[in-house]
């Protein structure tokens, strides 16, 4: 179901979690929210959860204004990230749990707890597992036990905090693959946690990434990846060499030569003067040697591998370290070897303030 | 392949054999070398003479004595114990450090120095029992008295085995509850009472385990009038006074009996409450 998270601050002591912060989330939607850890994320999920509660602003849940609602009226599914599983109860009665303390006007039947508990254990997989405890299962399989206790109280909307964030490298990519087609088999509306940025592109419908409190930038993963808005989103996402520009009338110069105005985008009400540029690895061009329009020289420090492309690190000058990331038979043409300097062209630059 | 295995094999303490020697030897020397002694003692009574000892009406008199007054120094402990834990562990307040450590206070004091406290406070004359004696209460030389020094000895035990557990329980586990719509009630009693009570259990055993051997304590406030204030471990002493060591031994035997009794039912109860700690 719908969520509108209408101008919620949440402080602990001085310190500012979540900060006049609105966003609305639509029913059905699976949606991420990114950011680097302190940025508030899991405050905000905990505020719609009913586990915690804002200081001002309202927090409206189909509708209806939940904001002082307590957790457990809220009917919302919260998938912890230590998964947070009753350890002395087997996986059946952890699942069980949510039905079995209902009050009895509206507790399923004996039947009908036995039936949903063991259609969810199918669900998650885990289907002959119901007898067994917390502590003979592995980490992916107790996070889905999570998952379907969850779900047993049929939840309007599924709140998960870093699902993933325990397991191991394989079991991670199996999972997110899975709660993909678990959101589409039952379209509940969903929100989850992360500080991947992999793992919010990769799951989500929408991503919103979050900084200090507020939201930095919220649209699909195509475009939060393709057109990033701030300088924190930059950063954020990585892969980005920053470089101080020069702005002056509107054209912006590194290292005193200036750039085409159709490879830079100024950030709005930019003023003359000192500002960050901001170029992703893959606008950074080695150029061969003699080719003009080298913004920087940088010394071949180390090479990856990765797919078709390849991602190597340069040293320049004055001792920091760029990344380029370009097409395998591109950089083999090249031929650099370790140690070898080379020019660096520019294709596209952000410029923000600095 | 060899080294590897050797590897493996070592351990932070010097060899299985010698540590395990030397535990082993403590044990006989402490534990299993006087428990021997005094079933010995107790055989050169003979049966009869045996079973005559441990029914004599002064004999079940004190076990009656002690027994009850144990069980009602427990029953308090165990309520009172996880409240202490409780609070410890739940709540952030000034003085809690200072109370934390003033817990085990009872194991540091030399019980003679208890029992003295308790008589100059609870006696006729003490500053709580010249109040109470208005009421018609009467604590010094009363079993109330006796419960009230086993009262006292045995605290740390419930609160000291409870804390650590309670410590434990996250605090997302009880969130969860919370969030899958389990009243506050519902949470204490199927998730956080399931995971203490193995805990308490043990706790409230060693805690009735200690009001059953009392006596430094008990002795100064008891009265110690047979039939009526007069405790086991009291009566033991009494005894060996006599030079009758067989009596004395076959009494002690009773108190042992009882404490292995004790042990087998709460740990057989612990092993059922924990079962979901085994892994397959």
């Amino acid at each position: 179901m719908s969520i509108v998270i209408d101008h919620v601050s949440r402080h602990f002591e001085t310190f500012a979690a979540v900060n006049d912060l609105s966003l609305d989330i639509a029913e059905g939607e699976l949606l991420a929210l990114l950011g680097p850890s302190g940025s508030g994320k899991t405050t905000l999920l905990r505020l719609i959860a009913g586990l915690d509660f804002p200081d001002s602003g309202r927090i409206i849940i189909d509708g209806r204004d939940a904001t002082n609602l307590p957790a457990g009226e809220r009917r919302i599914g919260f998938v912890f990230q230590h998964y947070a599983l009753f350890r002395h109860m087997t996986v059946r009665e952890n699942v069980d749990f949510g039905m079995r303390v209902m009050p009895s006007s509206r507790r399923p039947s004996r039947s009908e707890r036995r039936e949903r508990v063991e259609r969810l254990l199918g669900t998650v997989q885990l289907a002959g597992l119901g007898d067994r405890f917390p502590a003979q299962l592995s980490g992916g399989q107790r996070q889905r036990v999570a998952l379907a206790r969850a779900l047993a109280i049929r939840p309007s909307v599924l709140l998960l905090d870093e699902p993933f964030g325990a397991l191991d490298a394989a079991v991670r990519r199996d999972l997110r693959r899975w709660l993909r087609q678990l959101h589409e088999e039952l379209a509940v509306t969903t929100v989850f946690v992360t500080h991947d940025q992999e793992e919010a592109l990769e799951v989500a419908d929408r991503i919103v990434v979050m900084n200090a409190g507020r939201i930095e930038q919220s649209g699909t993963p195509t475009e939060v990846e393709a057109r990033p808005a701030t300088a924190f989103m930059h950063s954020f996402l990585g892969g980005a060499n920053r470089f101080a520009v020069e702005v002056h009338g509107g054209v912006a110069s590194v290292a005193g030569q200036p750039l085409p105005r159709d490879a830079v985008t100024l950030a709005e009400g930019i003023g003359d003067g000192a500002a960050q540029g901001f170029v992703r690895a893959h606008d950074l061009l080695p150029l061969v040697a003699g080719t003009p329009g080298a913004y920087a020289v940088g010394r071949l420090d180390h090479v990856v591998a990765h797919g078709g492309t390849v991602r190597a690190e340069f040293a320049t000058p004055d001792g920091r370290s760029v990344e380029a990331e370009i097409a395998r038979d591109e950089w083999e043409r090249l031929a650099l070897t370790r140690g070898q300097s080379i020019g660096l062209g520019i294709r596209r630059m952000a410029v923000f303030p600095e | 392949m060899s080294l590897s295995s050797l590897e493996r094999r070592r351990r932070v303490m010097p060899g299985f054999g010698l540590s395990m020697g030397v535990a082993l030897t403590y044990f006989a020397l402490i534990i299993l070398l006087p428990l021997v002694a005094m079933a010995i003692k107790t055989a050169s009574l003979g049966w009869e003479q045996y079973w005559k000892v441990i029914t004599a009406p002064r004999s079940l008199a004190s076990y009656r004595i002690t027994v009850t007054c144990a069980l009602a120094a427990t029953v308090l402990n165990a309520v009172v114990g996880l409240l202490f834990a409780w609070v410890l562990t739940r709540y952030r307040f000034p003085g809690r450090r200072l109370l934390d450590g003033l817990v085990d206070l009872p194991f540091a004091l030399p019980t003679a120095v208890a029992g003295v406290t308790l008589v100059t406070l609870l006696g006729p004359n003490g500053w709580f029992g010249s109040l109470l004696e208005p009421l018609g209460i009467k604590v010094a030389y009363t079993p109330l008295g006796i419960m009230a020094a086993m009262f006292f000895t045995s605290i740390p035990f419930v609160v000291r085995t409870v804390q650590p557990v309670l410590e434990d329980v996250s605090a997302d586990v009880e969130e969860a509850a919370k969030s899958l719509g389990a009243r506050p009630w519902q949470t204490f009693a199927l998730v956080i009472w399931p995971l203490i009570m193995p805990a308490f259990l043990a706790g409230a055993t060693m805690s009735f385990a200690r009001s059953l051997g009392e006596f430094g304590a008990v002795v100064f406030i008891a009265g110690n009038l047979p039939m009526q204030t007069e405790i086991t471990s009291l009566l033991i002493f009494i005894r060996l006074d006599e030079y009758s060591y067989g009596a004395a031994a076959a009494l002690a035997s009773v108190l042992l009996i009882a404490a292995f009794l004790m042990l087998f039912i709460t740990n057989s109860l612990q092993a059922w409450a924990l079962r979901y700690a085994r892994r397959s």
